[in-house]
């Protein structure tokens, strides 16, 4: 009777595990936006975390550093680079040499809502540029998503903006084909991001919790069995 | 000897048909747009086969596209199959439909909305088909959605497909589908006008112009 005790708290534990790592796998819960002010609006008074890139010199070479705590940017081009712009810095990718141009935002830190500008949209460009999320569900709705050029330029950029119920582990920014050509000029840059702080869920902790001590408790009962 | 409820029924889709008829102009649209800006086609090579008699989505034949904010855009769906159609236990005239939803509503021509003739991907032929009887199958909807946020808009296209027991038979009829393609397409600046008046070539045969003429007068 004892064992049977024991084997079914291990597979409630072994269950509650599954289940904590498993909590996210249901498609993610999206709201996008195309509008700075509606963004903050919705994130309400939840702390964020910023990243303007004023306090970087011009020209750093920003290839494996944190824009935000659990965030950095990488690209398929040769550099990334803190640019001094006609205003002020931003986050931009050269030389393009390649047919594509990516940003790619890795984030290893449980991010929900997420928001940046695309600055200097080219707007001679003939087609779109295409944003990609990726979650932590593995959720691919929100993928190939079109961004049209609207005259975006560095004053006037094009906002982006995800709250999601689901960790966002990737933001992919693919620049839109060139005009005459596929190797021609750079075209956009990454400025002005901001991000709700990252707070792991606590269900997904308590049932973590709950579902460690279940496997430790036969220890600890096996072990005051032994004291008397 | 046909039985009195297949009477009625085909006296009552005559009529149907007649009225539908006399309104046909009112089911006339067309759909103009800019330059294509976005592709995107969902391929499958497993073979499904269903004999459901209401509309269920096709598994693998659905999407979701997003439209940009404060654009009006053309979507346009196109799906095609190896298909087949069989009821080898019923002579009577069954069919096989599939439907295209664009954004929850069936993109345009609205067969499936607006019936009683409903869009046939392949017929039983009376009961002649057989599980041998593929064929390749294509058809397109279109619809103008218009986003006037300023955030993306998400937009679910499906295939959606059922069968029509139209003789009632204990049998229904068996509709499989393989190597299928759902192509969609979005274009901006999208319109959608419906004609008034009958013509042949739009709107230069309404003004009595024959497309030919219209092509010498711009020389």
């Amino acid at each position: 009777m004892k064992h049977h005790t024991t084997h079914l708290q291990r597979l409630a534990a072994a269950s509650l595990l599954a289940i904590a790592a498993t909590s996210g796998a249901h498609a993610a819960n999206v709201t996008l936006f195309g509008d700075r002010t509606a963004f903050l609006t919705a994130i309400g008074a939840a702390p964020v975390v910023t990243q303007d890139f004023e306090s970087f010199a011009d020209g750093t070479n920003m290839a494996g550093v944190d824009i935000l705590p659990g965030m950095t940017v990488s690209t398929n081009l040769a550099n990334l680079k803190v640019f001094q712009g006609s205003g002020d810095k931003e986050l931009f990718a050269t030389t393009r040499d390649f047919p594509e141009a990516e940003y790619h935002i890795n984030i290893n830190s449980a991010y929900k809502s997420i928001g940046f500008d695309i600055d200097a949209f080219d707007p001679g460009t003939p087609g779109p540029g295409f944003l990609d999320f990726y979650f932590a569900d593995g959720d691919t709705t929100y993928q190939g998503i079109p961004v049209l050029p609207l005259n975006a330029t560095e004053n006037d950029p094009l906002f982006q903006g995800i709250i999601s119920d689901t960790a966002i582990t990737k933001i992919v920014w693919r620049e839109g084909p060139e005009v005459g050509g596929i190797n021609c000029c750079e075209e956009t840059a990454l400025d002005n991001f901001v991000a709700v702080q990252a707070v792991p869920e606590p269900s997904t902790t308590l049932m973590l919790l709950a579902g460690l001590g279940m496997v430790g408790l036969p220890a600890v009962r096996r072990r005051i069995g032994l004291m008397r | 000897m046909k039985h009195p409820c297949q009477r009625l029924a085909a006296g009552a889709l005559f009529s149907l048909a007649a009225i539908t008829n006399a309104m046909a102009l009112d089911g006339v649209e067309v759909f103009t747009s800019g330059s294509s800006f976005f592709k995107r086609v969902v391929t499958n090579t497993n073979p499904q086969t269903t004999s459901t008699t209401v509309f269920q989505d096709l598994p693998s034949a659905g999407t979701t596209i997003f439209v940009p904010p404060q654009t009006a855009v053309l979507v346009s769906a196109r799906f095609d199959a190896e298909a087949r159609c069989s009821n080898t236990g019923s002579t009577a005239q069954d069919w096989c439909e599939a439907q295209i939803l664009i954004g929850g509503v069936e993109g345009s021509p609205q067969a499936s909305t607006f019936g009683p003739d409903t869009y046939a991907v392949k017929s039983t032929n009376a009961g002649a088909e057989t599980t041998a009887s593929w064929a390749a199958q294509s058809f397109s909807r279109h619809r103008c959605i218009r986003n006037t946020s300023t955030a993306p808009m998400a937009v679910n296209v499906k295939v959606q497909w059922k069968v029509t027991n139209f003789g009632g038979a204990t049998a229904v009829p068996d509709f499989w589908i393989d190597d299928s393609a759902l192509a969609i397409d979005m274009s901006r600046d999208c319109t959608v006008t419906s004609p008034t008046t009958p013509g042949t070539f739009g709107a230069a045969a309404a003004k009595g112009i024959t497309a030919s003429d219209a092509q010498s007068n711009a020389r």
